[in-house]
């Protein structure tokens, strides 16, 4: 489960109404410009698998979430690519 | 000197067949008796030449041969095929000339013939012109002459070790390429003609047909990225309007929407009425320019009045009343929550009842937001959803389901969905925000997704046809015509789609006519994840018809259900009966 598996669903879940469907990074985003790339192929694999009869007979009526869940604070072309896609980032948060 | 004449009929097939055009000898035959004479047009097919020699030994052949048939003219004589011209046509394609191997027979006093052999290269639309024996350039016509004799073995494993053999010779050009490529396509290997065909793209980037077939298969395979760019490099070498309408489907499905305006653009430069580049044009617009999408959505509703073309109208109809309202420009630095308080001012400025925190959707489980909701004076009532990134395929999911919900709630009866997004929003939304009644069935139909419950979901299928598209579907597999036609409704020349609770409909209404036509047919588990559900026929056999639906909405009438299970039924019918009984009626 990383965006290093980019051709990997990490998780399809049903939650409150919607499908959601889930990216998990628990490494580092280094090195920045390869995970970013990566990041962006695994977005085009959870594209083609809402397009897949095996989701479709199952979730075809409920609304969709993309999200991102990392463990650590991701460069900020990951938040770029987040926003362009509408994709919800859920990120560590700094106590201090 | 070569009658040009002779060749007009050639220099058209050559432009039909190109590299696969059969030689042609013009033979004159003689009577002996009256000495009259007649051409007569020979075909060769599959013969390969190394050099001119070789050609001149095939045509004294047929000089030597005998003929049954009498002259016409004094009708005594039996034709001899030794006449004075004589003249052996080898095409190349990638001289777009054909070859003519000339020879002249005179008769001596003492009985002797001799043959006088030149040859011409006559260029298609050109003047013929002698050319030696030894001249390189002949070497073009050797080559397409082999790839000839290649093609000509009927079985796939000879022809593909013929062109392995051409290749291990080092003659690989993009045209010997193009040709093997051609093979496999119409062996049906698709995947492996694709492969072949970039090679020899490699090798030869300027072969627009090829371009263009080839990005036809990417676009079958749902790489529409990677078909745009084919199409445009077709274009950019043929010009016109023939690849325009491909690459506007392709740009739209790769969401390429800078190359998808040039496209329209282009293409509406030819032909203003063009219902296709015109729709393609209010795609690539957003809530950024407002009139600017309003002028498109104008533009469009006239046209498709003009075409008779009743649901494209009414979407234009409506989006330009709904983008009447006070709507100010998205400013493409404004956020949404931004823009949200922009509107709501621009919106009660022009007297509109506006709500700024509506209750969202209720989805079943789900409670979807929604960013927005006015009333204007006249009594309209818009529910707006602001889209600030990319309408990808999740936000378009999300959207459908919201419309959906708008559409059942009791409380916003009569209520419009209303999108905005500073990105183009995809056709199927803009469609489903029109609320045409064709849209509205996509948009509200339940049916069994899991392709089990097939009774509820053709009994779903005959009434939607009916109330609909006034369609009565009597289960024939002429009635596959009709599903083709409803299909075509939402194909919308490459820019619609239809929910999958609609594809399974049809598709168990397709299977039963499969089921009542093949005895021993029937539905199972598919393995793949792209294939759910198959119709497993008794010949060993399966059909996947879910698949062949999306298959037409993505690309057309060229993925014609009515063909698919008729040639399906038509399989099935002349397979072996089995032991058990289960074979085909």
């Amino acid at each position: 489960m990383s965006v290093e598996r980019t051709e990997t669903i990490d998780a399809a879940t049903a939650r409150d109404g919607y499908a959601v469907l889930s990216i998990h990074q628990f490494d580092d985003w280094e090195p920045a410009d390869e995970r970013v790339e990566q990041l962006r192929h695994k977005l085009a694999t959870y594209e083609r698998f809402l397009a897949t009869p095996r989701y479709l007979a199952h979730f075809h009526a409920l609304p969709v979430r993309i999200e991102l869940v990392t463990s650590s604070p991701p460069p900020e072309e990951v938040r770029r690519i987040c926003r362009q896609w509408n994709v919800e980032l859920s990120e560590p948060v700094d106590d201090e | 000197m070569v009658a040009k004449a002779l060749f007009k009929r050639e220099e058209e097939l050559a432009r039909v067949y190109g590299t696969r055009k059969v030689d042609v000898l013009l033979q004159s035959l003689r009577c002996p008796e009256c000495g009259a004479e007649g051409l007569r047009r020979r075909r060769y097919v599959g013969m390969g030449y190394g050099d001119v020699a070789a050609v001149e030994k095939r045509m004294l052949q047929a000089i030597a041969r005998r003929f049954d048939s009498s002259c016409r003219k004094c009708e005594t004589g039996k034709l001899q095929g030794d006449g004075r011209a004589h003249m052996y046509a080898l095409y190349s394609d990638a001289e777009r000339s054909h070859l003519v191997v000339h020879l002249g027979l005179t008769r001596e006093d003492d009985g002797r013939v001799r043959v006088r052999r030149r040859c011409w290269i006559v260029p298609l639309d050109g003047t013929s012109q002698p050319i030696e024996e030894d001249d390189e350039r002949l070497h073009a016509w050797w080559l397409e002459s082999r790839v000839r004799q290649a093609l000509q073995l009927r079985d796939e494993a000879s022809v593909r070790k013929a062109f392995v053999q051409l290749a291990d010779q080092g003659i690989n050009t993009g045209l010997v390429l193009r040709e093997h490529a051609h093979f496999l396509l119409e062996s049906g290997l698709n995947a492996e003609a694709l492969a072949i065909m970039q090679k020899s793209l490699a090798e030869d980037p300027e072969q627009p047909e090829l371009l263009r077939r080839a990005a036809l298969l990417y676009a079958g395979y749902g790489n529409p990225g990677a078909a745009a760019d084919l199409f445009v490099r077709a274009h950019d070498l043929i010009g016109g309007d023939t690849v325009l309408p491909d690459l506007i489907r392709a740009a739209y499905q790769a969401r390429r929407y800078g190359m998808l305006q040039v496209a329209a653009d282009q293409l509406l430069e030819r032909d203003p009425e063009n219902l296709l580049a015109l729709k393609a044009l209010v795609c690539c617009q957003s809530a950024s320019r407002i009139r600017s999408l309003q002028g498109a959505w104008q533009s469009l509703a006239r046209a498709a009045e003009a075409a008779g073309d009743r649901t494209s109208a009414h979407a234009g109809r409506r989006w330009s009343e709904m983008l009447g309202s006070a709507i100010p420009d998205w400013e493409a630095s404004l956020s949404a929550r931004a823009y949200a308080r922009s509107l709501a001012e621009s919106l009660e400025n022009a007297g509109c009842d506006v709500e700024t925190s509506p209750s969202p959707l209720i989805a079943g489980d789900a409670n979807i937001p929604c960013d927005l909701e006015f009333t204007t004076p006249e009594g309209d009532r818009y529910v707006v959803f602001l889209i600030a990134g990319q309408v990808r395929t999740h936000v378009e999911r999300t959207l459908r389901a919201a419309f959906a919900a708008l559409a059942a709630d009791p409380e916003r009866t009569g209520a419009r969905p209303l999108p905005l997004s500073v990105q183009p929003l995809p056709w199927a939304i803009m469609r489903y925000a029109a609320g045409d009644s064709v849209a509205a069935l996509d948009l509200g139909l339940d049916a069994d997704t899991t392709l089990s419950a097939h009774t509820e979901n053709i009994a779903t299928m005959l009434w939607a046809a009916e109330r609909y598209f006034g369609m009565l579907l009597d289960f024939t597999p002429d009635s596959l015509r009709d599903v083709d036609a409803i299909l075509e409704r939402y194909h919308e020349s490459g820019l619609g789609s239809a929910g999958f609770p609609l594809q399974c409909a049809i598709a168990s209404y397709v299977g039963e006519v499969v089921l009542r036509e093949v005895e021993g047919a029937a539905w199972k588990d598919g393995d793949a994840e792209m294939d759910p559900r198959l119709i497993q026929l008794p010949g060993g056999g399966e059909v996947n018809v879910l698949g062949k639906i999306g298959k037409y909405l993505r690309n057309g009438s060229e993925d014609s259900v009515y063909h698919f299970a008729t040639t399906a039924i038509e399989l099935a019918d002349s397979a072996e009966p089995t032991d058990s009984g289960g074979g085909a009626k």
